[in-house]
């Protein structure tokens, strides 16, 4: 496969646009595929690809260059002669943008870029013409060609129009030759390029997230805005909501319908509402979130594609950190390291290659990223004398699939008492909503006096609500509770030590 | 749309346009980001989109450098700048091209909203990755309405306070 690009900025302004944003999820999904140069392109390997940019524009240096150098992919630049160092201005469709300079594109190559030649003036060269015009359409000027030693050996067609006069002419110049959608996978003077488009999408698989809840009211919202923000977004994110008797199902419900939510009426219980959970979802690959737990912006990015990347792998586990008022006391009872800068953050270690088997040690963690068909092979949850996750990793790893260690701290493991300090916390959070509430309805420019005044009164209610949220954290009760529930902690830890 | 920056050039031609010095709002945002910083020693710290370095002057650290984009803003931040600190003009998308050392702690705050970034938060990631040294502290604190961003590193905290007719979440990351 050969990826064609043109520019790459923060803002998708026509279709030839893609955003740094989408720029990078398209790269994150080669990951799995080799990325090489023109010169090492076999065209029958399904598995190797090139990425290619026409023009080639300045904005590349800022937006699309760090984001291939993060990756470590090399990339293949067809210049046109006459346009470098220029602006569009020719081009009176598209908005402005300028063409690299003799300095950028030297950086560019340094960076890992090869250049290529894509004409001198980006004519249309259909039909016969003369020697001089193909001279000067087809041959790199000497100062051009010192620009890159490797380069100059393949030729873009310019607007991907070609003819068998054309490809005879560039045979004599060049090693082969590159069209755009309508070319031919393996015809090395007339290879196909897929256009690559702000919703281009390259992944081969596809992502389940679900968040099983039981009266985690109080966290849920930041385990949520942690599956939210990854930098790799799961396909789905179901809250699966196991009969809560507290504002839980509220909470979750303020991100509908970026989130999928599923109430039980009556509590099922661990094993029964997981395997509901992942009934309800489509994804290739699974993954829970606990409710009270949160994962680190790059979980979703770090396990896929590990499973993108082995498919002897059904399970893609991580190590993990410890925080919240009773991280100590757990840390010490399951031999986590103390976090090496960061007080009360402890950090657990699991191994990539384990001593003993599965069965008499669980180093995989409840939130590992795992198959579907992994799953359904191993006949799914059940109930039995182990935990629910060890059992099905075990049987998973019994029917012969491999394991493989995500060797990063990417799961942020919540450890709590019923202590009232996480109230504190979660009034915090709820404060910042209902002032974004306030704010939003504020700025409601309602001509019905009725609605107006509704508008008003509900906006005098929120505020009270507001008030008494941090009246609550001023008062003495409440610094009471959290010195109370901090010699609750020390005394937890004392008792441990003795 | 992103802001042009003769906008951004015009808007500073007050020095101090946002008004932070003489709001007490704003006042307590310093001293609530301040107090969220860990402490340790710092050597080297940037304060990325650092206006006209408000918050810069008051942040710890030997040596501490402020980029703006705005020359009016870095010219005015220059001259009212403390010992240890300096003012450089650029934005957050020329940072590799500044040839800055790598950093002990960074700060970003009221820089990643789409007026700024739109759709490039992920390049923003690398960015920063780049500059920030292993075990450095990644301080960010913006408008939560606004704000759409999470950093692929360890949170040390999060925390949310009221903020003008805003809330404010600042968050302390560790690489």
């Amino acid at each position: 496969m050969i990826l064609l690009y043109h520019k790459v900025y923060p803002e998708a302004k026509t279709i030839w646009w893609v955003t740094p944003d989408s720029f990078y999820l398209q790269m994150l999904d080669l990951k799995s595929k080799k990325v090489v140069y023109l010169d090492e392109y076999d065209p029958s390997d399904p598995n190797q690809c090139v990425i290619t940019f026409d023009g080639v524009y300045s904005n590349l240096w800022k937006y699309a260059v760090p984001i291939l150098q993060h990756f470590g992919y090399p990339f293949e630049l067809f210049i046109v002669g006459s346009s470098i160092g220029q602006g569009n201005e020719f081009d009176t469709i598209e908005p402005y943008s300028s063409f690299a300079d003799k300095e950028t594109l030297s950086k560019m190559v340094a960076a890992g870029g090869r250049l290529q030649w894509h004409t001198w003036s980006h004519s249309v060269l259909l039909g016969e013409h003369s020697e001089e015009i193909y001279q000067r359409e087809l041959v790199v000027p000497r100062d051009l060609l010192s620009l890159d030693p490797n380069g100059f050996k393949w030729f873009g067609f310019p607007h991907g129009r070609r003819d068998e006069s054309l490809k005879a002419q560039v045979h004599k110049y060049f090693r082969g030759a590159l069209a755009c959608d309508d070319g031919d996978p393996l015809d090395v003077y007339d290879l196909q390029r897929t256009t690559v488009y702000e919703n281009t999408r390259l992944s081969i698989s596809t992502v389940s997230l679900i968040i099983p809840c039981y009266n985690y009211g109080h966290f849920v919202a930041e385990a949520i805005e942690s599956a939210l923000l990854q930098t790799y977004p799961p396909d789905e994110i179901l809250f699966i909501d196991d009969a809560s008797s507290d504002n839980s199902v509220e909470v979750a419900k303020r991100y509908e319908p970026k989130i999928r939510i599923e109430v039980n009426s009556r509590n099922l219980g661990v094993v029964e509402n997981f395997k509901k959970a992942v009934s309800l979802t489509n994804g290739d690959y699974v993954c829970f979130l606990g409710a009270d737990n949160r994962f680190r912006g790059d979980y979703i990015e770090k396990c896929k594609s590990v499973l993108d990347t082995y498919p002897e792998v059904a399970i893609a586990y991580t190590h993990f950190s410890l925080f919240g008022d009773r991280a100590a006391v757990v840390a010490s009872a399951m031999s986590a390291k103390p976090h090496p800068k960061i007080p009360n953050i402890f950090l657990k270690e699991f191994p990539a290659t384990p001593d003993v088997g599965i069965h008499k040690q669980n180093y995989i963690h409840g939130s590992s990223m795992y198959r579907r068909i992994a799953y359904e092979q191993a006949g799914g949850y059940y109930s039995s004398s182990l935990p629910e996750d060890h059992s099905l990793f075990s049987r998973i790893i019994e029917n012969g699939w491999k394991a493989r260690l995500v060797d990063n701290y990417i799961l942020e493991y919540r450890q709590h008492s019923k202590d009232q300090i996480n109230l504190l916390k979660s009034l915090e959070f709820e404060n910042a909503y209902l002032r974004s509430l306030i704010y939003k309805y504020q700025s409601i420019d309602n001509p019905e006096q009725s609605l107006f005044e509704q508008n008003q009164q509900l906006i005098k209610q929120l505020q009270l609500l507001t008030q008494e949220n941090s009246d609550i954290k001023k008062s003495n009760t409440w610094k009471a509770i959290q010195i109370l529930s901090k010699f609750r902690s020390l005394l937890n830890l004392h008792n441990r030590s003795k | 749309m992103i802001q042009s920056k003769d906008e951004l050039e015009n808007w500073y031609s007050d020095g101090d346009p946002w008004k932070y010095f003489d709001n007490p709002q704003d006042t307590m945002r310093k001293a609530r980001i301040l107090s969220a910083i860990p402490q340790f020693d710092y050597e080297d710290v940037l304060d990325i989109g650092c206006g006209n370095g408000f918050l810069t002057n008051s942040l710890p650290g030997k040596q501490i450098i402020g980029i703006e984009i705005s020359e009016k803003a870095v010219q005015w931040a220059n001259e009212h700048a403390v010992p240890n600190a300096h003012y450089l003009c650029g934005s957050l998308f020329d940072l590799p091209d500044l040839n800055l050392p790598h950093m002990d702690l960074i700060v970003i705050t009221g820089v990643l909203y789409p007026q700024y970034i739109a759709e490039s938060i992920r390049l923003v990631y690398i960015l920063i990755d780049q500059l920030l040294k292993p075990g450095g502290i990644l301080v960010c604190s913006h408008i939560y309405e606004w704000y759409k961003a999470r950093f692929p590193y360890l949170t040390v905290s999060r925390e949310y306070f009221a903020y003008r007719e805003y809330s404010q979440v600042l968050e302390v990351y560790c690489k």
